[in-house]
């Protein structure tokens, strides 16, 4: 981690410690508010440790509180998540004294899945599914050039799950082989009847979407499985935007996830 | 009152309306009230017990001091007002709390004008049986982890790093999670009341 993160980390924990006097506290508020990656960092030393949910359960010390206040007042950010996080907060309880809970237990996290026999399972099946679909395109292709060989052609089948993320984090894979088929696994968050998904490079000038499928639908464990061919994913960055199908036949923005593709010696 | 400007310019803006309030700028001083009043009433209102009058009269109290050392340039870092209102504020608290009659709200009867028409924030103004009504919707299209996480956060109060331990995530993708819900539900929640009802009825027409 960067020497001078740890710094202001530390000042901060200092600044919500109540270990500043009145005019440093006064001081720090001002350079943090005035400097947007200082603020950015501040707001996510915030969220990390929970401060507006700590300050609603009454669990800050009289300093925090102090501290975590004035920042408040000053950040609107800041304000609005502690409104939202009171709405959330009191409308679940809400919710629940009145009956109207949505019943059933969740799955267990994805990440767990991941490493369970379920998720061997599922990603059995999907590599029997994408493997016969990759071997039909495959087919296709070669017999649109006029290339009858192609029993001798072989693929293998990559699950990449991604993480939805928020700043600077993205997910990284290394360059697919080109004979590869790639499954991207994505977890919309939210249940819709049908999706859209497009890859879409960022921060080049060449075509941005290079990937999308509509129609699609959650396979087990609320995941959206996107097969592609490996030699689809060149280097460079992306974006893998996912929509939901509405009512009136349209689609609706639902999460946009990073992905950064890198050369396979990276 | 929109609040309109970048929150990365706060120092500057604190600075720049402390320096305009310092020559007798009186829209300044509107413009400080606007800026942060709802905001400190809100923490005020928290510490008093949920006693709205007098929190008002707390928090005018804290305005027409804070704007008086601003017009006679007393403050020693005009770039925080808001952490030198918050000083105010939490010190006429503590006074108070150890009185027993309402104090009398001094004279600048423009001032508090302006402060009595501060409204809250549209966020703010969202009623309880409005954010039960959209949650409600919300956690229905939620997926099913997704819920879990919230409802073991927000209503069984599990802390962050059990609810990481048993479903195996990151901090991050919890962070992830919890923040992606809560934008949608603000965004559920922002959504003018009028406009919804319109894409209602379109659907309805839709499926005559």
């Amino acid at each position: 981690m960067n020497p001078q993160y740890i710094r202001d980390d530390l000042l901060i924990g200092n600044f919500l410690a109540g270990k500043l006097g009145d005019e440093d506290q006064e001081e720090f508020l001002a350079d943090y508010l005035g400097d947007p990656e200082r603020l950015e960092q501040l707001r996510g030393y915030v969220r990390d440790r929970e401060l507006a949910e700590r300050f609603l359960r009454d669990e800050l010390s009289d300093h925090e509180r102090d501290a975590f206040e004035k920042l408040c007042i000053a950040d609107s950010v800041l304000y609005d998540e502690l409104i939202m996080t009171e709405h959330l907060q009191q409308g679940l309880h809400g919710l629940d004294a009145a009956g109207q809970l949505p019943a059933g237990g969740a799955s267990r996290g994805w990440r767990g899945w991941l490493h369970s026999p379920q998720y061997a399972m599922a990603a059995s099946i999907l590599l029997v599914v994408s493997l016969a679909f990759s071997g039909l395109l495959l087919r296709d292709n070669l017999s649109l050039r006029g290339e009858q060989n192609f029993a001798s052609v072989s693929t293998d089948t990559r699950l990449v799950p991604l993480v939805t993320t928020r700043g600077d984090a993205t997910n990284t894979l290394p360059q697919p082989g080109r004979n590869e088929w790639t499954v991207l696994l994505v977890d919309p968050g939210l249940t819709y009847d049908e999706y859209r998904a497009s890859v879409r490079r960022t921060g080049g000038d060449t075509e941005p979407t290079v990937w999308e499928q509509s129609g699609l639908e959650l396979m087990i464990y609320e995941q959206l499985a996107l097969g592609m061919p490996g030699s689809t994913l060149t280097p460079g960055d992306y974006e893998i935007v996912i929509e939901g199908g509405t009512e009136d036949g349209g689609y609706e923005h639902i999460t946009a996830v990073p992905l950064s593709v890198v050369a396979a010696d990276e | 009152v929109t609040d309109t400007q970048e929150p990365e310019l706060e120092k500057q803006i604190s600075a720049e309306l402390a320096e305009r309030i310092g020559r007798g700028d009186r829209t300044a001083e509107q413009r400080v009230c606007e800026r942060y009043y709802q905001r400190l009433l809100h923490f005020i209102r928290r510490r008093v017990g949920g006693d709205m009058a007098l929190a008002e009269d707390i928090c005018q109290q804290t305005f027409l001091k804070g704007l008086e050392k601003l017009r006679n340039r007393e403050i020693k870092n005009p770039a925080s007002l808001a952490a030198y209102l918050h000083g105010i504020a939490v010190k006429d608290v503590m006074n108070e709390t150890r009185k027993s009659g309402r104090r009398a709200t001094s004279a600048d009867s423009e001032l508090i004008d302006t402060m009595a028409d501060i409204r809250p924030t549209a966020l703010e103004e969202i009623s309880e049986e409005q954010v039960r009504a959209e949650l409600h919707r919300h956690l229905d299209r939620l997926s099913a982890h997704d819920r879990d996480v919230l409802i073991r956060l927000y209503l069984r109060e599990e802390s962050r790093e059990s609810i990481c331990a048993s479903e195996g995530y990151s901090p991050q993708q919890f962070n992830n999670i919890v923040w992606r819900a809560k934008e949608r539900l603000k965004k559920q929640l922002l959504e003018p009341a009028d406009a919804r009802r319109q894409g209602e009825s379109k659907i309805v027409n839709l499926t005559r």
